[in-house]
């Protein structure tokens, strides 16, 4: 029977690569198997001499930059007393030659090691539905205390996703497996991951735009189930983000910001005990698939493997399976009531997504964290950020002021702001972008804040090179350095 | 444990001596920080109520470490919640002590009492730190708790923020002000929530414990005035 599993994972492998661009797709996986295939990726990798050698070089860089910068602040101190002396720049040209042979070396090591990556994940299976331009992951819920409703919760949630999809060219990937124990691998002997960093593995290694799971607790004699909306870093970079590119006579250097809500609790959704077999009854009949688009319609296929939207009716859709055989179903006529409300971690997603694609904020309804609603009013005041800065200043004040405590990421995009307002002020009164200069009373408000805000959040370290570019401005190099010092120092 | 210095001969004078139950000494971990949750004072007749101090540890494991992993806390960073039944101070005012003696960052006790007017039960949580972030033990009530449901038990905001606080004023200690402040960010969401109110008073040991955090930050250089 060997021939028709190959077959089958042919068909599987084809139907995901062969996905069209505009298609909307689903697929439901192992987590553990994906977990482990990316470990022994990982393993694969750090086995490689290349592997060490590039550790060891990024510590050597490190030093070689902490020597360098001690020899250019002594280098200024002495100039600043007794003249410049040779000596010290003859020094700093060394080491800025030793490390540029380091940085060289680095980077031919990272070469050899991503070509070695790449070659193991091409040997072990590589991303699903990679031409996707919207891809989204949802994960079964971690269910410490064992109440089974962790891939029942995950199925409804990763259907709902894709049957409302509010762009083209989207794929949603269910990973299930109640129980995922965790693969150690060689650098990985004495810590064992959390869940978050299970997700986090797997979305980046799969290059997820976003990830969906939770977590499942007894609270008395129901059931609470937490739904989290994950970004990964990897994913916040193009979509999540807005830049400020200054002009020319103020260095021409670009200030960037991104999302940094990362990891938001979404909803809570508290179940009496007879729900949950509810939930897993509405997941069961979400999983046949219909010959119509009726609940009394005969099963003719379970919804498994690798499948895409073909056709709709109501809020019924029709898929079709990588084998080729095709079905209805439906959400919403399966999952009502409480099982309803725990789909509303579907929801918001899509209305990040749907914002990632241009469409504009709206009003979250009730039955959201304050996390989501936060990170909901963060993303739209990126969107805002270049051509409404006088809204994205209101939407930040208006959070700040509704706040209790102190709200960093807020602060800096209102900081962020009111510089493009008052780079757009000097645009309207005619002058050339490149030539606006703004003065330092202008500025030196602007910088206050941002100091403020990385001193409230210490962890920011792109405020801090937005800081170290604006202290340029400035003429300030010692906070310009120190900045930029602080910024290479955060460990994500 | 008792613990006497002997310097040339001469006995120096010992503040706060204290002994502690042997028993104890078994809930000392080796990880970098922990909250130990000791035992609950129950009300007589006690019922069914057992293993409480367990049942804490896990809702207070629940409750603090997701929103710590998602403020990024790295792992060794993360706390352990051990559960204590043995440590039974004398009284509340000995939690200090007795998060001292076991390295723990916070020590957890508390009394539970019944008013056969209301469902359940209202606990006391009593939170020492072994930093003297806390004069006293912050004292949290919880009316109408359910705790005869072997699952769960919820625990007050008020008490998870005391125990971040401590976990962060450890950090802090450590001179990881970085990671301290990660934390107190996490203690301030709960105050965030819900409703328009103020923060309640109480909690002004949390604003104190981040500026005394933030003057540590080498960021407070880059102010105007420095430098």
């Amino acid at each position: 029977m060997i021939f028709p599993r190959v077959a089958r994972l042919a068909l599987l492998v084809l139907f995901a690569i062969a996905l069209p661009g505009a298609a909307r797709a689903g697929g439901d996986i192992s987590f553990e198997r994906e977990y482990r295939r990316i470990i022994e990726v990982e393993n694969q990798v750090m086995a490689q001499p290349a592997y060490q050698e590039s550790k060891d070089l990024i510590d050597q860089i490190g030093q070689a930059r902490e020597y360098l910068s001690s020899v250019e602040k002594r280098y200024e101190e002495a100039a600043a007393t007794d003249g410049p002396e040779p000596i010290y720049s003859r020094e700093v040209a060394k080491i800025q030659a030793r490390l540029n042979r380091l940085e060289r070396r680095l980077a031919e090591l990272t070469k050899t090691l991503k070509d070695v990556r790449e070659a193991a994940e091409g040997a072990s299976g590589g991303r699903i539905f990679g031409r996707a331009a919207n891809r989204t992951a949802v994960f079964t819920y971690e269910d410490p205390q064992a109440t089974g409703l962790g891939d029942a919760v995950a199925y409804l949630i990763s259907k709902k996703l894709l049957f409302t999809s509010p762009v083209q060219s989207f794929a949603v990937v269910n990973f299930r497996g109640e129980q995922l124990e965790t693969p150690v691998g060689p650098d990985r002997a004495s810590r064992s991951p959390t869940y978050f960093d299970k997700v986090d593995l797997v979305t980046q290694n799969q290059n997820f735009g976003l990830a969906v799971w939770g977590r499942i607790t007894r609270a008395g004699a129901g059931i609470s189930i937490d739904s989290f909306l994950q970004v990964p870093a990897s994913a916040s970079r193009e979509k999540l983000g807005a830049d400020i590119r200054l002009p020319k006579a103020m260095g021409g250097a670009t200030l960037s910001a991104h999302l940094k809500s990362d990891r938001v609790l979404v909803s809570t959704t508290d179940l009496e005990k007879s729900s949950a077999e509810n939930l897993k009854r509405a997941a069961r009949q979400v999983s046949s698939l219909r010959r119509q688009p009726k609940a009394s319609a005969a099963v003719v296929a379970k919804l498994e493997g690798l499948y895409r939207i073909v056709g709709r009716s109501g809020s019924w859709v029709e898929l079709q399976l990588s084998d080729g055989r095709r079905g209805w179903t439906s959400v919403d006529e399966f999952c009502s009531d409480e099982c309803a409300f725990l789909l509303k971690a579907a929801d918001f997603t899509n209305d990040i997504l749907a914002q990632t694609a241009g469409a504009g904020p709206r009003r979250l309804p009730e039955g959201f964290t304050r996390d989501a609603e936060e990170m909901s009013k963060e993303f739209a005041t990126l969107r805002l950020l270049q051509d409404q800065p006088e809204k994205a200043a209101d939407l930040a004040e208006s959070w700040i002021k509704n706040s209790k405590t102190r709200h960093p990421k807020f602060e800096s995009l209102l900081a962020l702001a009111r510089l493009q307002i008052a780079l757009k002020r000097e645009t309207a009164r005619g002058r050339s972008y490149e030539d606006i200069r703004l003065e330092p009373q202008v500025l030196q408000p602007i910088v206050d804040t941002l100091v403020e805000a990385s001193i409230a959040n210490p962890s920011d370290d792109e405020l801090l090179r937005n800081l170290a570019k604006l202290f340029n401005v400035l003429g300030d190099s010692a906070r310009a350095d120190l900045a930029s010092q602080l910024a290479d120092r955060v460990v994500h | 444990m008792l613990e006497l210095k002997i310097t040339d001969g001469v006995a120096e004078p010992i503040k706060d001596l204290e002994l502690f139950p042997s028993g104890i000494l078994e809930c000392k971990l080796k990880a970098e920080h922990s909250v130990i949750i000791g035992n609950f004072l129950p009300p007589t007749p006690a019922g069914g109520l057992s293993e409480l101090s367990r049942r804490i540890a896990r809702s207070l494991e629940f409750a603090l470490r997701t929103r710590l992993q998602s403020a990024h806390l790295t792992l060794n960073k993360q706390p352990s919640f051990v559960p204590c039944e043995a440590a039974k101070p004398p009284t509340t005012r000995f939690g200090s002590g007795y998060a001292k003696a076991l390295d723990a960052d916070a020590f957890v006790d508390g009394d539970i009492s019944r008013d056969r007017r209301l469902p359940g039960y209202a606990v006391n949580f009593y939170v020492s730190d072994a930093y003297g972030l806390f004069s006293d033990p912050q004292l949290a009530r919880n009316r109408s708790l359910n705790l005869e449901t072997p699952s769960e038990v919820e625990v007050s905001d008020e008490t998870h923020v005391a125990v971040l606080a401590s976990i962060a004023a450890g950090l802090a200690r450590k001179d990881d002000c970085v990671t301290a402040i990660k934390v107190i960010t996490v203690a301030e969401r709960f105050l965030e929530q819900p409703g328009d109110n103020p923060i309640p008073a109480g909690f002004e040991y949390l604003a104190g414990l981040r500026k005394s955090c933030e003057v540590r930050l080498p960021n407070v250089n880059l102010r105007k005035n420095t430098q």
